[in-house]
């Protein structure tokens, strides 16, 4: 049997902890085995694209020697998967030996691997998907969440106008939010509003990226001032799978 | 006060008032709409300008593999014709051999060109006692309110009608209602006996053809046919990364770049080869008849050649100021230029490190980037910025100049300190 790494990043680790919950309620429900780190830390993406390239030498090199003797690494973070998949390599000239995937992908392997396996139950609510730009442009990864989401029964999906690879930043990337959080909540807000244009009825927004939850959900409670949730695609999944 | 405050303070200040600038919001999502409106009409009537853009593209990354030998063959060409081509190293050079050129207290007339800011050659033209006036009527309201272009197209983007007004009242010493239709008349009404009174006209090149020596410059207003026709001297300045190798290739550059701005034609496309000139009597060729009776091409390098040397920021030379990137940006689309310092949004931050303003004004821009790279899918040249961002911000780090508070930030969030 393959060994399963879950990485949980940075942010679902000090930030998210009720959807890190979330995670592994769905992980278990569809019976994958996995481990976590106790020891986990920082994979370095922050000082990556920071242009700390030396320090994010040294987190990387950690944490390669952490993560190498597992078979898979699953993570919910696009910007985890990045480092690991594609600037590991194209920026300090790394290799990590285990096949990368994010939580979306992994996730929906299984549910079309075992279509009996499981039962869904129908949650009606309106969401819409904003595709994260690490996941999307950066990983060019659309397809799986969508896919995820189409199997649960009752869904109603608005798709904004802007999506896929046209699909408008929440403005967390880069570490905007980090630096200058005002402008990132004032990017978010205009996304949803004027860009996305999300309808009165919308229930939740659902993305797959903590950075892109973290940016929203802000813009959401202190911009929009309206009661609209902000979830991750596991949470998502977590209230409907039984 | 600290280089940090130095480098990021004043910047993120502005940025900040930007974004308490409710008019500011209303004139860029008005501006952003209408684009958008445009493109989609203009892509829908030449549905082949996806290719034509890849095409281009090569022709582009050609172009500059072997400038050497392109700029020669300019030169040639252009002094072949009895113009004058001119080599300038840096900015330096360049305002020299203007300055060799214009005289004392001459009128100066300019068409809009971002490569002229390079020069800062108002200011130097206005120490010789020479009056000089943007003639595009977004220069022209931003040179007349000591404002800042805000961008590469419409650089009063930023402006209400009503400040217009004010401003043309002021000049014209009669009020004057805030109709745009009427204030653009009186614009013109001004201006026509300044184009006539110019000694020399100042333009800046959308493309420039080797083979055949010739300047190509795009517009909507007529003032640039104005600035190249009327005056006794035409000066080009055009940065060395506009040359092509044929005529054709330039035609290919205008397409591609109207498109992308979203005119489905400009009104016009001006093609220059050199000082007008007749042989009508006797067959003997004389030089200055109606058009200038000199020509002046100045190919400018200035930061140019390193760039291209750089298997990175070399691409950053295809971009053709369409400013299609602009308006999707989600920066941008919320504060304009203020993302930028004289050349604007993620891709005049790698134009800014190498041709205007350094590193430490390329910094700012490039820690408020968020990455998206949403830019590079509406880039013509599929420039890819954010791997230019990602290499500016090594540099930033290298060169000890990374945002203070972010690395503050980053520890907090990290728990390693950097
Ligand atoms: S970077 Fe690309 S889209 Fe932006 S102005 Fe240049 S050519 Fe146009």
């Amino acid at each position: 049997m393959n060994s399963i790494l879950l990485w949980q990043g940075c942010n679902y680790r000090n930030n998210l902890e009720k959807e890190l919950k979330e995670v592994f309620k769905v992980l278990e429900k569809l019976n994958v085995e996995f481990e976590t780190l106790s020891n986990e830390t920082c994979c370095g993406f922050p000082f990556l694209i920071g242009g700390f390239l030396k320090k994010a030498k040294e987190t990387a090199g950690k944490t390669i020697e952490k993560i190498n003797d597992f078979d898979i690494v699953l993570t919910p973070c696009p910007a985890c998967q990045r480092a690991f998949k594609d600037l590991y390599s194209s920026m300090l000239n790394l290799q990590v030996k285990p096949i990368v995937n994010h939580l979306a992908e992994f996730i929906w392997r299984i549910l079309s691997s075992k279509k009996d396996g499981f039962h869904l139950k129908p949650l009606r609510m309106k969401i819409m998907y904003h595709d994260p730009c690490e996941l999307g442009r950066h990983m060019n990864i659309y397809e799986e969440p969508r896919k995820i989401i189409s199997l649960i029964p009752s869904l109603s999906v608005y798709e904004p106008r802007f999506s896929r690879e046209k699909s408008v930043c929440c403005g967390g990337g880069g570490l905007l939010f980090a630096y200058f959080p005002t402008l990132s909540i004032k990017v978010a807000a205009k996304k949803l509003v004027d860009e996305d244009k999300i309808p009165e009825d919308l229930d939740a927004i659902v993305t797959a990226c903590p950075q892109c939850i973290l940016t929203l959900r802000k813009a959401v409670e202190l911009i929009l001032k309206r009661e609209i949730e902000v979830m991750n695609i596991a949470g998502l999944l977590a209230r409907s799978i039984v | 006060m600290s280089i940090d405050n130095e480098i990021y303070g004043k910047y993120l200040r502005e940025i900040g008032s930007a974004l308490r600038n409710k008019f500011l919001r209303l004139a860029l999502s008005r501006a952003v709409k209408s684009y958008r409106l445009n493109r989609n009409e203009a892509f829908k009537l030449y549905p082949y300008i996806k290719d034509k853009a890849e095409r281009l593209r090569e022709i582009k990354r050609h172009s500059l593999k072997t400038i050497d030998e392109l700029t020669k063959r300019t030169k040639d060409m252009v002094e072949d014709l009895k113009g004058n081509c001119y080599l300038a190293g840096d900015a330096c050079e360049a305002v020299k051999y203007i300055k060799s050129i214009v005289k004392e207290g001459e009128t100066i007339v300019k068409s809009k060109s971002l490569t002229m800011e390079e020069l800062n050659i108002n200011k130097e033209l206005e120490e010789m006692s020479c009056e000089v006036l943007e003639t595009d009527l977004g220069e022209f309201i931003v040179q007349h309110l000591k404002s800042k272009p805000m961008h590469l197209l419409s650089p009063a983007i930023h402006i209400s009608r009503e400040r217009v007004a004010e401003l043309l009242s002021r000049l014209m010493e009669k009020k004057i209602p805030p109709e745009i239709p009427l204030l653009v008349q009186e614009v013109r009404k001004y201006l026509r006996q300044k184009f006539i009174d110019a000694n020399t006209g100042l333009t800046g090149a959308n493309a420039v053809a080797a083979e055949t020596g010739t300047v190509l410059i795009i517009e909507n207003e007529g003032n640039a046919r104005l600035v190249s026709g009327l005056p006794e001297k035409h000066i080009v300045v055009a940065g060395i990364e506009k040359i092509v190798p044929a005529l054709s290739d330039a035609i290919l550059v205008a397409e591609v770049t109207s498109r992308y701005a979203c005119y489905k034609a400009p009104a016009y496309i001006n093609l220059i080869s050199g000082p007008s000139k007749t042989g009508d009597i006797e067959k003997q060729i004389v030089y200055g008849v109606h058009g200038p009776k000199e020509f002046h091409l100045i190919l400018l390098d200035n930061g140019r050649r390193e760039m291209i040397k750089d298997p990175v920021y070399c691409q950053a030379l295809y971009c053709l100021k369409c400013g299609s990137c602009l308006y999707e940006c989600p920066i941008y689309s919320l504060i304009s230029g203020y993302f930028g310092y004289v050349y604007m949004g993620g891709i005049g931050a790698i134009l800014t490190r190498f041709l205007l303003g350094g590193l430490e004004k390329a910094a700012p821009i490039a820690y408020t980037c968020t990455l998206c790279g949403r830019c590079r899918e509406h880039c013509p040249m599929k420039i890819d910025v954010p791997k230019m961002m990602l290499k500016l911000r090594e540099e930033a780090v290298k060169n000890n100049i990374a945002p203070l508070k972010l690395k503050e930030n980053l520890k907090s969030v990290t728990g390693i300190e950097i």
